[in-house]
């Protein structure tokens, strides 16, 4: 399949005066056309960095190094401009919390006219009739009197997928979703679920989704990535990790799940600045070996997925 | 609205359409001459000058050339402070820093004695008044703006503006600018006020256009002429009175829409 999207080695590290904040360390993946990659973590943990960094909306005061191959050029590397004019027409981006992302004094269907307005030629006629034609693609019975409400009007499920229509109107390659459920309540994270999976079988983009919602990541991955303290840790199918977990975090994680008696897992996560030797999430792990305190494992190859754990690479 | 607000309202409303149609409310063209120095009676309500103009007539056509500098002048100096306010807040770094300690620069001038210092210069006239108060009244918006657009700029609609790759000025101009008005809106009818007394002023110590009637300019005629002396009242208390009720009714909105402003903010 076409790959869209191959993030190479990527650091993150924010400089707060004398401290130097690591927030994403040396994480790799790939994503293929009509693929859907989900990166599934703590609070913290570094997940939203990635979007941000992709998306290159970090502050000035970042340091980032790596690279980020989108179709053969370094998004990186670009130019502001030429990655203002990526941003909402082949990239698209959906930050958390949908109410707010809206601003107030626009008619829903003018905000989501407005990237085709920004970006094409077209007439606002005709970019008006687009407007109308995704949002009944998108189930709505009556996109004309939708588009005429105010944000106030709508519910935040509903905003949220105005906000989805708004990203997605211009039919990305790339899809970014930080958080896209968080603050919904369960009859509208169904919604949202179910224009993500609309959106892959029709407008075959790649996806990212950033979520701690690991139910949610189940639903909809092919592919997960699960991130600790800035590092991926586990990458794989998404059945296989869910089936066959590896590493003791995501069984953690897994085993913290309602259905699965909501064990936590002990411990917080460390502060970002503070740098130790071996295994970053070793004080939590109920399995740690006396290597773990010593060592930092590596990501390797364990069967049919990334691990990075000395239980795993021992085996 | 509150009581305050809707009590300026009609009295503004009231010098709007007077200034809009003076010839529907005068009695007499204002340029007729009449027997000179009349008390009020019967012909003229409210007396003729020393020309023997009709007041009440010279009144009614001078709250349009009062309104129009009030409103021209207050809305250069909201427009300037406005951008500067906009640009500053959003863009943050080495402009914001700049931008900034010129506004605190502009702030610090005494702008009144400027004022007039620059109308002896450059000649009266009611454009140069509107141009040098407009480049002077700016620097209380710009930072009421800016401190405004700094809180703005981190909601999430300009976020997922820049996420759906909107140019800058689009995000200045479109996405932040008409949350802004509320906030504008008060200071701007305060402004409004504050350039109609300093019109006054400035005409009064006779660097108005005398072509152009405003209030403060028949004052300055009757201060001028005797009027205070020889105890016609009727010469000089109207235009005084009529500035003062207009610059309460400006004050009146703008302070109470400025009032439920800050009330919004404590919520």
């Amino acid at each position: 399949m076409n790959r869209i999207l191959e993030v190479c080695k990527l650091s993150v590290s924010f400089i707060s005066g004398n401290e130097v904040v690591q927030a994403v360390n040396n994480v790799s993946f790939d994503i293929s056309q009509g693929d859907i990659f989900a990166l599934v973590g703590e609070t913290g943990c570094g997940k939203s960095v990635i979007a941000h960094a992709v998306a290159g909306l970090l502050p000035d005061n970042t340091v980032i190094s790596g690279e980020v191959n989108y179709k053969g050029q370094d998004l990186l590397e670009l130019s502001q401009q030429d990655l203002i004019a990526l941003r909402g027409q082949e990239i698209g981006i959906i930050l958390q919390n949908p109410s707010r992302a809206l601003n107030p004094l626009y008619t829903i269907g003018h905000q989501i006219r407005e990237p085709v307005l920004v970006h094409t030629m077209k007439t606002k006629d005709r970019a008006s009739r687009m407007v109308t034609a995704t949002l009944r693609k998108m189930g709505f019975f009556d996109p004309e009197s939708e588009a005429h409400r105010y944000p106030f009007e709508s519910s935040g499920g509903m905003n949220q997928r105005f906000v989805i229509a708004t990203s997605t109107i211009l039919s990305p390659d790339l899809l970014i979703a930080d958080e896209p459920t968080t603050g919904l309540d369960h009859s509208c994270i169904a919604d949202v679920i179910k224009e993500f999976e609309r959106i892959k079988k029709e407008e075959h983009c790649a996806m990212i989704l950033i979520t701690h919602d690991l139910t949610l990541a189940r639903t909809l991955a092919d592919r997960i990535g699960v991130m600790y303290s800035g590092e991926i840790v586990e990458m794989g199918e998404c059945k296989a990790v869910f089936s066959d977990t590896l590493h003791p975090y995501t069984r953690g994680l897994i085993g913290g799940l309602p259905e699965n008696g909501c064990t936590p897992i002990p411990g917080i996560s460390p502060p970002m600045s503070r740098r130790f030797p071996g295994c970053r999430f070793h004080p939590r792990c109920t399995e740690r070996m006396p290597i773990c305190g010593q060592v930092h494992p590596r990501l390797e190859v364990n069967g049919d997925r990334f691990v990075r754990c000395h239980l795993c690479h021992s085996h | 609205m509150r009581r305050p607000e809707i009590l300026g309202s009609i009295v503004l409303a009231a010098f709007l359409i007077m200034a809009v149609a003076p010839g529907t409310f005068a009695p007499q063209d204002p340029y007729t001459r009449f027997t000179p120095y009349t008390p009020p009676g019967s012909d003229h309500l409210l007396g003729t000058n020393d020309m023997g103009h009709d007041i009440l007539s010279e009144l009614i056509y001078g709250s349009r050339v009062s309104l129009f500098v009030g409103f021209a002048s207050a809305l250069l100096a909201t427009m300037v402070g406005g951008i500067v306010g906009i640009v500053a807040g959003y863009c943050r770094g080495g402009i914001e820093d700049l931008l900034m300690g010129f506004t605190d620069i502009i702030l610090m001038l005494p702008w009144i004695p400027v004022i007039i210092i620059l109308a002896v210069f450059l000649g009266p006239g009611i454009w140069i008044f509107i141009l040098i108060f407009g480049a002077f009244a700016w620097t209380s918006i710009a930072r009421i703006i800016r401190s405004k657009v700094l809180q703005i700029r981190e909601s999430g609609f300009v976020q997922s503006a820049r996420c759906l790759g909107f140019p800058t000025w689009y995000i200045m101009a479109e996405e932040i600018g008409p949350n802004l008005f509320h906030i504008a809106f008060p200071q701007c009818m305060l402004l409004v006020a504050s350039a109609m007394i300093t019109e006054a002023s400035v005409s009064f110590i006779g660097l108005g256009d005398p072509s152009m009637k405003s209030w403060g300019v028949m004052l300055s005629f009757a201060f001028t002429k005797g009027a205070l002396i020889n105890g016609m009242w009727w010469w000089y208390l109207p235009p005084g009175i009529a500035i003062s009720i207009c610059v309460m009714a400006f004050a009146l909105i703008g302070y109470s829409r400025e009032k439920w402003v800050n009330f919004e903010v404590r919520e």
